[in-house]
């Protein structure tokens, strides 16, 4: 299934990083700033974009750890994830707990 | 540059709400549970402000005005004539789009297919092999089929979009290519006339007077210095831009300097050559004269400020081409009743003129209001004061973190909610009760109406990412007849 992050530079560049690293199921396309953040609803200057390909064992298992481990070290102002499912845009919170992260991308795949 | 004197963990919500020209109202945007305590709650007082972290503090205080500021967002599009264009090339997108979508459901052109791939404006620029490549990663079964949709890549419409007629599931190819070709068009309007910097100016400016009002001076030093501190935001940049420009002239910058220098850029006439429509290039030639000139001293009217600018940046009269967009709409107006009774079996047709017309009204309610009292639209404090004499927008509430309870006797709309395991009802998304008012009252439900039929379309022929609201309703909508939307990335 394909996958769509869009976030700040930083945020981005730790997803791609635990990403290409032992991350089970996940295979990145590209990596490319965006020159239109206002497209995805971000009203930032710059906001980057990974387009990948996920299992579905992507979304059971890795994904929702993932993203608490990475928001529990930096926070950004805005993750926004696309699916060919569904969409699920969130402010995120450092304390945000996994179950309220599983919540809040649970319309991206059906599991 | 002053640090917040604390930060708490985690982001602050940033985003409060939202205009959206599709529908005729505003929204806003609660992202926590925290904001939905603080929207709902009591007006906390100046001393409990600053006695909170000042993340908290503006998030409260910027909550608690955000209605203010979509609301002015709403007025300026009502009363400028680029909003009065880009809704009318909305409306006709919308035609031909609704069209579109019919077809979709029809016998003929549906034959057996239950998977929809949108945006259209993506997957009818795609290679076979690139389809085929799609489909096989969305893992469809067997039972799967997937709609039979034109390529358009490189297609010009052949059919004449001005004619407005009934097209009909023999020239559904056509239909869709020029469908498509009517939201490029719509897309286009706003690429051309953007940035929308000086919009965001106009109703930060008012917001800032609001916060004033009902919270006091230290609310309102935080609120301006905290925007102006976020100059990587859109925010920021805009309260920035009439800031500096005072402050570089040597002029005091005042609520109705900056107001004055937001609403004038935001003004122009998409129709007239010179100065252009464009509110970045307004300012831009207003700043020019105003580093020759200066601001204005004195008690110089806004009817008089504006004209001295016009002239000096040689440009048409601003407020010609705002009361000829009055003109333009009425000529719209008439041809939608047109098509209306030459094509009474479509009922997309007299929806969009109902839906117009009310958008028309409210229109010419506040465009005669600024005419009669431009000092009045352009002074903030004033402004304020006068809200009961200008169009009311009917308010819905989205709740992206937790819902909302609503009780059974409330008389909050539920947009989209459910029943929870204890009985009671929780939504997250509700429309607020809305009582009719001004002088061009807006019908909540035709509004809502105009909403949902506007969202399903932008999902379908959008070339932007869709709205996750307006994904569910799409969804949901096609759900219904036992089609899957899928999403082209």
């Amino acid at each position: 299934m394909e996958v769509r992050f869009v976030s700040d530079a930083e945020f981005i560049a730790e997803l791609e990083a635990e990403l290409r690293g032992d991350a089970a199921g996940f295979e990145i396309e590209s990596v490319e700033q965006e020159e239109n953040p206002e497209v995805f609803g971000f009203d930032f200057g710059l906001a980057v974009v990974l387009i990948g390909l996920a299992s579905d064992l992507f979304f059971e298992e890795p994904l929702v750890p993932m993203l608490v481990r990475l928001i529990r070290r930096r926070a950004p102002r805005r993750i926004r994830i696309d699916t060919p499912l569904g969409t699920a845009t969130f402010e995120p919170r450092a304390d945000m707990s996994e179950e309220e992260i599983r919540e809040a991308v649970k319309r991206l795949a059906d599991v | 540059m002053s640090e917040p004197r604390s930060a708490i963990p985690g982001g602050i919500q940033t985003d409060f709400g939202r205009f959206d020209p599709k529908f005729l109202g505003v929204t806003l945007r609660i992202g926590s549970q925290r904001a939905s305590e603080v929207l709902f709650g009591d007006d906390p007082s100046a001393a409990e402000l600053e006695a909170q972290p000042e993340d908290l503090a503006f998030e409260a205080i910027a909550m608690k005005t955000a209605f203010v500021h979509e609301k002015r967002h709403f007025h300026d599009f009502l009363l400028s004539p680029f909003g009065a264009f880009a809704a009318r090339r909305r409306f006709v997108a919308f035609m031909n789009a609704a069209q579109v979508l019919a077809e979709l459901h029809s016998t003929k052109v549906r034959e057996g297919s239950n998977v929809l791939p949108v945006p259209l404006s993506r997957w009818c620029r795609l290679s076979d092999a690139e389809r085929a490549k799609r489909l096989m990663r969305w893992g469809l079964g067997a039972e799967d089929r997937a709609f039979a949709l034109p390529s358009a890549d490189g297609l010009v419409p052949t059919v004449e979009q001005t004619e407005w007629r009934p097209i009909g599931p023999d020239l559904f190819a056509e239909h869709v290519v020029l469908a498509l070709d009517q939201y490029r068009l719509l897309e286009e309007t706003f690429t051309a006339f953007g940035p929308f910097d000086l919009s965001e100016a106009s109703a930060l400016v008012i917001q800032a007077q609001e916060v004033w009002i009902a919270f006091g001076e230290y609310a309102f030093e935080l609120f301006v210095r905290r925007l102006r501190e976020s100059s990587h935001t859109l925010y920021g940049r805009a309260l920035d831009l009439p800031f500096r420009l005072l402050a570089a002239v040597g002029s005091v910058p005042d609520s109705r300097r900056v107001s004055a220098i937001a609403t004038w850029s935001v003004l122009g006439d998409v129709f007239a050559a010179g100065a252009g429509a464009r509110s970045i290039d307004r300012f831009g030639a207003l700043a020019l004269h105003l580093s020759q000139a200066g601001y204005p001293e004195g008690d110089l009217g806004i009817a008089e400020l504006f004209a001295r600018w016009d002239e000096a940046v040689g440009g048409p009269p601003t407020f010609d081409g705002v009361r000829a967009s009055l003109d333009r709409d009425e000529e719209f107006a008439e041809k939608l009743q047109e098509v209306t009774t030459a094509y009474p079996e479509l009922a997309v047709f007299g929806l969009a003129a109902e839906i117009f017309e009310m958008q028309r009204l409210a229109r010419r309610a506040t465009v005669e209001r600024f005419l009669d009292s431009p000092e009045e639209y352009v002074t903030p404090l004033a402004y304020q004061e006068a809200d009961r004499s200008y169009p009311l927008p009917p308010l819905v509430l989205e709740f992206e973190a937790g819902r909302l309870e609503v009780p059974e006797d409330s008389q909050f709309l539920v947009l989209k909610g459910q029943k929870g395991v204890d009985g009671k009802l929780y939504a997250a998304a509700v429309a607020a009760p809305h009582i009719p008012r001004g002088p061009a009252p807006i019908d909540r439900q035709l509004a809502l109406r105009q909403r949902d039929e506007f969202a399903v379309s932008d999902v379908l022929f959008s070339s932007q990412a869709p709205d996750p609201v307006d994904w569910d309703l799409c969804v949901a909508q096609f759900e219904r007849s036992g089609v899957r939307v899928r999403q082209v990335i």
